[in-house]
């Protein structure tokens, strides 16, 4: 009796199972892709931008809803540090503290500059070409963020893990974009090419080491600081 | 008129309801109002304090005080990305020596860096030379510790001027490099006095700044008897004063490696005519070197340090010298903070050596000095801080007021600073 209760329990573990496998795999094979980067030392690398170009452009016209990025000015700190979004796509820059910041840019595809003056107070900022946009507050000069706008719509940032994962990729050969404001290469990027998706998984090793990622910290501790 | 009004009721209202009012949009200006406010309570074992024309180094005299020992307002006003304009406002209730008026009055262009990472920043008004590492919170006060160093306290006390400032940045980002340098040339005038506090009482420690219609007495030394070489000096010296139209100049360059530290280094010279005379003030002929630096030690601990070099001349109107003297001070600043704590350690050296042969002014001095400092952070802008001061000095012109030429000083404060 015994027995066949247990066998009766292995066998809705192994349906729950298939059913999850059957459900998952053939959306895994098609379309999704996890793409993991690693340092040259073989840790994971996290925060980097990953992007892919596909060689068929056709591929570039994706039926996604557009992603809401924003940028916060948090403990005078841009955050996140790094932020990607797809060329034409709309910003917001959000002051979280209780003072002005002036944030701009002035190099690279988009110059700005504007006042946050409050808390909560929003700028929205439309980045039509592509390209690196490096921002600061000309208020707090340690203040440092960086925009990466790319021509594509198959772009994530590493996790903890140093992972990305891409949803919908259509079957391609694609250039593999990382990139970071502080790896040594060129344009602070390595590229690859790649048919995607593939069926093992794909790492990626960095060659190159990264400059010291600066911390967003004055060298006075102090919240009422006054521009002297 | 109604526009200063408008300007003085808003600062009223600022002062009642500081939370209240952090901006508020005025037609196409933008306000913004920013402020402090120190009470303490203090015991100072000394004597008569320099503020009332002794030689006591401290800003209050022997005993216990409860004081408003700064209630400071700043009021910027900004227009467009890169205008802006800075009123600051300092009241002090000691009853040694209350007062309330202004300490800065400025018009300022910063616009955001070019491509190239170069940034202009021009300043015009009522200011300070770009000095001090200390003072850099609301209304030039300090985050550190409630007293100044000497060298600081001199510069709130006598080395302010009418002046243009420029400064130029040249951003390290903007070529891949973690190194900013800037330079910065000023242009001086109304300063021509600068110097005489410094000969007559000496290195002081407070934190006080002259309010601009104030005038600083001048401890009565034998010189400046009837009949003295000093006769024809006034009772107080006028900081803020032109006497022979010519312009000082002041240079500063700074290196900061950023998330490191920062250094710099300048050269001060007020370019004074010491053959002109007025109403009892002469011209001092200041000149100094400075060199400071902050920077970010291993365990969180932060160094602040200042030194500076320099002499002072004064003559009677044919140049025949009168005071002739070199001066120096420096220190040495270790603060960490850690969760709502601060504390901070600073000492110093100074030195006023007399090269003249003017009998009964003898403005020689050598001394130290200490500071302990503990602050506690109660909320984001209220901050309740301890101090210890202990100042040694040897100054020879204490026996003119029968004070013993060698002194120990010490000073107790306990204070509420609250930052709006």
């Amino acid at each position: 009796m015994a027995g066949i209760l247990i066998n009766r329990d292995k066998l809705k573990q192994s349906l729950t199972i298939l059913l999850g496998v059957s459900l998952f795999m053939p959306f895994y094979k098609a379309n999704a892709q996890q793409i993991t980067i690693l340092t040259s030392q073989g840790q994971p690398a996290v925060n980097m931008v990953v992007y892919l170009q596909p060689k068929d452009i056709s591929h570039l016209l994706v039926d996604t809803a557009p992603v809401k990025a924003e940028v916060h000015q948090k403990d005078k700190q841009f955050s996140p540090y790094i932020t990607v979004v797809q060329k034409g796509q709309e910003v917001a820059f959000v002051n979280d503290d209780d003072i002005t910041h002036h944030i701009y840019s002035a190099l690279g595809p988009k110059r700005f500059s504007f006042k946050l003056r409050q808390e909560q107070q929003k700028q929205l900022i439309l980045f039509e070409n592509a390209g690196h946009v490096s921002m600061g507050c000309n208020i707090h000069d340690w203040m440092s963020g960086h925009l990466l706008v790319v021509d594509t719509p198959f772009y994530a940032i590493t996790d903890d893990k140093g992972t990305v994962v891409f949803d919908v990729l259509p079957t391609d050969e694609y250039s593999v974009v990382v990139w970071h404001p502080q790896l040594k290469l060129k344009d602070n990027q390595q590229l690859q090419t790649l048919s995607l998706p593939s069926e093992q998984m794909v790492s990626i090793t960095l060659d190159a080491e990264f400059d010291n990622i600066p911390k967003q910290q004055s060298l006075d501790e102090f919240d009422f600081l006054e521009g002297y | 008129m109604i526009y200063r009004l408008t300007s003085l009721s808003a600062c009223l209202i600022a002062i009642l309801y500081p939370g209240s009012i952090k901006a508020t949009e005025w037609h196409d200006i933008e306000h913004h109002f920013s402020g402090v406010v120190d009470t303490r309570v203090g015991y100072v074992d000394s004597d008569k304090s320099y503020l009332t024309g002794g030689l006591g180094k401290l800003s209050a005299d022997a005993g216990t005080q409860v004081s408003l020992s700064q209630l400071g307002l700043s009021y910027q006003a900004q227009w467009g990305d890169a205008w802006s304009s800075r009123l600051v406002a300092n009241a002090y209730v000691d009853g040694i020596n209350n007062g309330v008026g202004l300490t800065e009055a400025m018009v300022r262009y910063r616009d955001i860096p070019t491509e190239s990472g170069i940034r202009v920043d021009v300043e015009f008004g009522l200011m300070y030379p770009n000095i001090s590492l200390e003072n850099v919170a609301t209304a030039w006060a300090s985050p550190y510790s409630l007293t100044y160093s000497t060298i600081n306290s001199w510069l709130g006390e006598e080395v302010r001027h009418i002046g243009l400032s420029t400064t130029i940045e040249f951003l390290g980002k903007y070529r891949q490099s973690a190194h900013d340098f800037s330079l910065t040339g000023e242009a001086l005038m109304y300063n021509d006095t600068s110097g005489a506090m410094l000969a007559w009482h000496g290195w002081t420690q407070s934190s006080r700044q002259t309010l601009l219609q104030e005038t600083i007495p001048i401890t009565a030394i034998p010189a400046m008897q009837p009949g003295g070489m000093l006769a024809e000096q006034a009772a107080n010296s006028d900081p803020f004063t032109e006497l022979d139209d010519r312009i000082g100049g002041h240079v500063v360059a700074k290196w900061t490696w950023r998330n490191h530290g920062s250094m710099q280094a300048g050269y001060y010279d007020n370019n004074a005519n010491t053959h002109i005379v007025k109403q009892g003030q002469y011209a001092w002929l200041t000149q100094f070197g400075h060199v400071g630096a902050k920077w970010l030690l291993p365990y969180g601990v932060n160094l602040v340090s200042q030194y500076m070099q320099g002499s002072t001349l004064m003559t009677n109107t044919d140049g025949v010298p009168v005071v002739d003297n070199d001066f120096h001070s420096g220190y040495i600043m270790l603060n960490k903070g850690w969760s709502q704590h601060r504390v901070s350690v600073r000492i110093e050296d100074f030195s006023v050596t007399d090269n003249d042969d003017t009998p009964e002014d003898n403005n020689n001095e050598d001394g130290q000095s200490m500071t302990l400092a503990y602050q506690y952070q109660l909320d984001r802008p209220w901050f309740i801080q301890l101090e210890y001061n202990v100042i040694d000095s040897t100054r020879p012109a204490r026996r003119y007021l029968n004070l013993p030429i060698d002194l120990i000083e010490q000073q107790w404060q306990l204070s509420s600073r609250y930052f709006f």
